[in-house]
């Protein structure tokens, strides 16, 4: 039902839009779409990309360089946020623990969107026994947590990243499979995909050409909403002591150490570590609330 | 000056986009059925929810609207609900969209008369019978256990028109209540609603696309265009002497069941929403009849013997407008 | 007109054309949808198939068009009979030179990521037109349905609903069919927008020798665009006939309550069942 209906958006002439400088004029259509405490969250986003990109040259110590003389210093004016209990400097340590913080969940999302979209593309295309097949066995998958097959991986792999990014992008792959075959099923049934089909293009070039353009909003909305879950299993992980593995560090298993050390009274570690976890996640929600938006209202 | 049910003065409706609904005036009696016609985006629906203030948040509602004694712009909260519940009945297009999926027919006729008339249930349940089998719904007692999803579009929409008639309104409004169905259930609806709607007395205001419909049913057409009301008259008069070149070209450009066109006699172009129109009249640039004045200068509602035509060359063109393609190909 | 000698091969010949659906509230039980409909149309004929909704007008379109596997019958298409089963790509493209179809809803059979340009381009490239040729022939694609050559940049949803249907025209024309199905394509169009559209379709058949399968649940519509009518009930055909004498002189029931619904100068709404008395 529309309760307005003028013939909006119905440009019988071109668009007559200022000319600006390309990157102003993205940054300024970005701005636009994301509200403002969108672009808050999405700089702060950006920030910290660019931290992880240059974490070497930003760290003021060496993140790895243990120093007893100056273990649990506590914050103060040559090491910001103190050292650990082995002398490292905390702040350095944050800096260049964003690069895995940062890296692993993405991998696990890549991983996972292209898995899951692909088979979510292929069950609703082909539709019947095919459909059937797969989610059947996503379901399967479904029924097994997270944590519990990053855990089976890592028991394969060995403790790492690599096991730990296995492990999550085999257990989010039904997530995505799920949320994007249903809107590609949604999609599947309108009459533009049926007439690409009479005019004789292939199943893949449908799916391709077709139905992904018009999912990928809602898949990238999808995938930023989940790469804050990414966060914070890859932390809980890092925090059993499965992930990272020591003297390379990320943020979880600054927690971790940071407990330790809090329990003698030096919080600092554990308290930036976690804060800067909440702020990470926030921020990814908040951004992708505002992509899901923008995907509900594109049509 | 007599007291008229429905009396609006001056509607605009504004959208951040522009204007949609842009100066209209219109009356209605009591027992009276006005048929509102108009294509996309002239604004015949937006006016048909400014009477009961059903107008989306975002859209600024100017102008004077008055509803059986009440000021609808001015109404809020109890007085609201009640104006709405009490004084105006609404049909849409789509009964499935307005009719709680999950509960009974039944449930959605009766609980409002317990709820809100203080009928006890078993006597609002009675009237519901009645007036079921007086809309057409055989078999009253079995549809009021069934649920919506079992009834066809029809069914629902004579469920819809007993749901209004057992609330007792003054006005009924019907917001293209049989587009989405087939052409014989869209007879049964009308003649349904029509027999229903004179025999109680109750007002009428029937937005449609389909003049003829309009014509056939109402009292009185009124066109829109643009936003604008363009043509008001009795029905008969309208269909067989239009004032308007718009409801003339409407008439003609309709496929007809009797004639075949070699070509149908088109309106070039398409309907536009009031804020792309420009200065002068909005029709002007599909005019067959449009002069320098057309373009220039709005021209305003003239009325004479109950009829209204905003066209500067309505004068001139006074029953010389084509009605049906047989015409148009005789005058070339 | 098409030659005599034409009208006598048809291109498209439907023999006992039935589909059953399986039906959802019993299991094991179906639903007929189209029961033994056979019909004939000629190069460049307007055959019209009238009906209301759930008569499986819909349902004969979608099956001729392979988007549907029939239960029963043949469908013949430019004398190849077509096999059943689900067509793979070669067929579908061998088919989609045959036959081609326009839909209801402007705003939903057009991709809504695709310029108008890309969209009729798709359908000259799975045609085979030689890519450096494509470009000239979209624009004349366009110009052929009224649109300007500036439309093709634009996307869908900056197009009105009558220009989106022109485009949906020009990309089933870019494969250059025999016959066209339109499955309500004026439906959803204003009527001053519908007359053009009508117009348009009449020129079409005229200069490229199209046959049209139109089909509608209008009369006047009907009327105005076919030579012969179908009229389809519940699946089965009841009635069928030149158009002119089906509208004037309609033999079955059906034909004429359909008939006489429908709003003209004069008339008056009439209920199909009388009301039973209220008791008062």
């Amino acid at each position: 039902m529309s309760v307005i209906s003028p013939p909006t958006g119905r440009l019988e002439a071109g668009p007559a839009t200022r000319r600006r400088t390309p990157v102003l004029a993205v940054a300024a259509r970005t701005g636009r779409r994301l509200g403002a405490s969108g672009t808050v969250a999405a700089a702060l986003l950006a920030v910290l990309v660019l931290v992880a990109a240059f974490a070497p040259v930003i760290a003021p110590f060496d993140p790895t360089a243990p120093d007893l003389a100056n273990a649990l210093t506590g914050p103060g004016a040559t090491h910001w946020l103190g050292t650990d209990a082995l002398g490292r400097d905390t702040l350095s340590r944050l800096i260049v623990g964003s690069r895995i913080t940062l890296v692993g969940p993405i991998l696990v999302i890549a991983v996972s969107t292209a898995a899951g979209t692909a088979l979510a593309l292929l069950a609703a295309y082909a539709g019947g026994r095919v459909d059937m097949v797969v989610s059947r066995v996503l379901d399967v998958l479904f029924a097994v947590p997270g944590i519990v097959f990053a855990l089976v991986t890592v028991a394969i792999a060995g403790p790492g990243l690599p096991g730990v990014v296995i492990g999550l992008s085999i257990a989010y792959t039904p997530y995505v499979a799920r949320v994007v075959r249903s809107a590609a099923l949604r999609e599947r049934a309108l009459p533009y995909i049926d007439a690409a089909w009479v005019t004789g293009r292939s199943g893949l070039s449908i799916c391709l050409r077709h139905l992904l353009p018009n999912l990928a909003p809602m898949i990238m909305a999808q995938a930023v909403s989940a790469l804050g879950l990414a966060v914070v299993d890859i932390a809980a992980i890092s925090f059993l002591g499965l992930g990272v593995q020591p003297p390379a560090t990320d943020w979880g298993l600054m927690v971790k150490s940071g407990i330790d050390t809090a329990l003698r009274g030096y919080p600092t570690e554990a308290l930036a570590a976690a804060v800067l976890i909440a702020a990470f996640v926030a921020a990814i929600t908040v951004v992708s609330d505002r992509l899901t938006e923008q995907a509900g209202e594109l049509r | 000056m007599n007291d008229h049910l429905v009396d609006v003065k001056g509607l605009c409706i504004d959208a951040p986009v522009g204007r949609l609904v842009d100066d209209v005036s219109f009356h209605i009696d009591s027992g009276e059925a006005l048929g509102v016609v108009g294509e996309s985006g002239s604004g015949k629906s937006l006016t048909a929810r400014a009477l009961i203030a059903l107008t989306a948040d975002g859209l600024r509602v100017s102008g004077s609207v008055r509803v059986a004694g009440h000021d609808v712009p001015g109404l809020r909260g109890r007085a609201l609900r009640q104006f709405r519940g009490r004084s105006v009945g609404m049909i849409f297009q789509d009964p499935r969209a307005h009719i709680n999926p999950v509960r009974s027919i039944g449930d959605f006729l009766v609980e409002p008369l317990v709820l809100e008339r203080r009928q006890r249930p078993d006597a609002a349940r009675r009237r519901v019978l009645a007036i079921l089998d007086e809309v057409g719904v055989s078999d009253g007692a079995r549809r009021l256990r069934q649920y919506p999803h079992e009834l066809s579009g029809g069914l629902l929409q004579r469920v819809m028109i007993a749901s209004v008639l057992a609330a007792e309104p003054a006005l009924i409004l019907a917001d293209e209540p049989t587009t989405a169905l087939d052409v014989t259930s869209q007879a049964d609806v009308m003649a349904i609603l029509t027999e229903q709607r004179r025999e109680r007395g109750l007002a009428l205001l029937f937005i449609t696309h389909d003049l003829e419909l309009a014509a056939a049913t109402c009292d009185r057409t009124a066109v829109m265009y643009a936003g604008r009301l363009v043509e008001t008259a009795d029905s008969t008069g309208l269909q067989e002497r239009p004032g308007h070149p718009y409801t003339s070209g409407l008439m003609v450009s309709r496929p007809s069941i009797d004639l075949r066109a070699t070509r149908l006699p088109v309106v070039p172009g398409r309907p536009v929403a009031a804020f792309e129109a420009g200065p002068g009249c909005a029709f002007a640039p599909r005019c067959p009849h449009a002069q320098t004045a057309c373009e220039r200068e709005r021209p305003e509602a003239r009325e004479s013997g109950g009829t209204m035509v905003a066209c500067h060359r309505a004068a001139e063109l006074a029953g010389s407008l084509p009605t049906t393609i047989e015409e148009v190909s005789v005058h070339g | 007109m098409a030659e005599s000698t034409l009208e006598r091969t048809p291109v498209l010949s439907v023999r006992g054309l039935s589909k059953r659906f399986p039906d959802p509230s019993r299991r094991g039980a179906f639903t007929t949808a189209v029961d033994g409909v056979g019909f004939d149309v000629a190069a460049g004929e307007s055959l019209a198939i009238v009906g209301e909704s759930g008569s499986g007008k819909t349902t004969v379109a979608r099956m001729l068009m392979g988007l549907e596997t029939p239960t029963g019958g043949e469908i013949t298409v430019c004398g190849r009979v077509r096999d059943h089963r689900r067509p793979g790509r070669g067929e579908r493209r061998k088919r989609a030179r045959e036959l081609q179809i326009v839909f209801q809803d402007p705003y939903s059979s057009l991709d809504p990521r695709r310029r108008v340009r890309t969209i009729v381009h798709d359908s000259l490239a799975l045609r085979g037109v030689p890519a450096a040729s494509r470009g000239a022939v979209v624009d004349d694609l366009l110009e052929a349905v009224g649109l300007l050559a500036r439309h093709g940049d634009l996307y869908p949803r900056q197009l009105s609903g009558g220009q989106r249907q022109r485009v949906a025209i020009a990309r089933a024309l870019a494969l250059d069919p025999k016959i066209l199905i339109l499955d309500e394509a004026v439906a959803a169009l204003d009527v001053s927008v519908q007359a053009q559209v009508l117009n348009l379709l009449a020129d079409l058949r005229e200069e490229r020798g199209l046959a049209y399968l139109f089909i509608s649940h209008d009369l006047a519509v009907v009327n105005q665009i076919s030579d012969r009518a179908i009229v389809l009930r519940n699946g089965r055909i009841v009635e069928e006939g030149p158009t002119p004498r089906l509208l004037a002189d309609p033999q079955h029931a059906y034909t004429r309550q359909l008939r006489a619904a429908v709003p003209r100068p004069g008339w008056v709404p009439q209920r199909r069942d009388q009301p039973v008395p209220a008791a008062r």
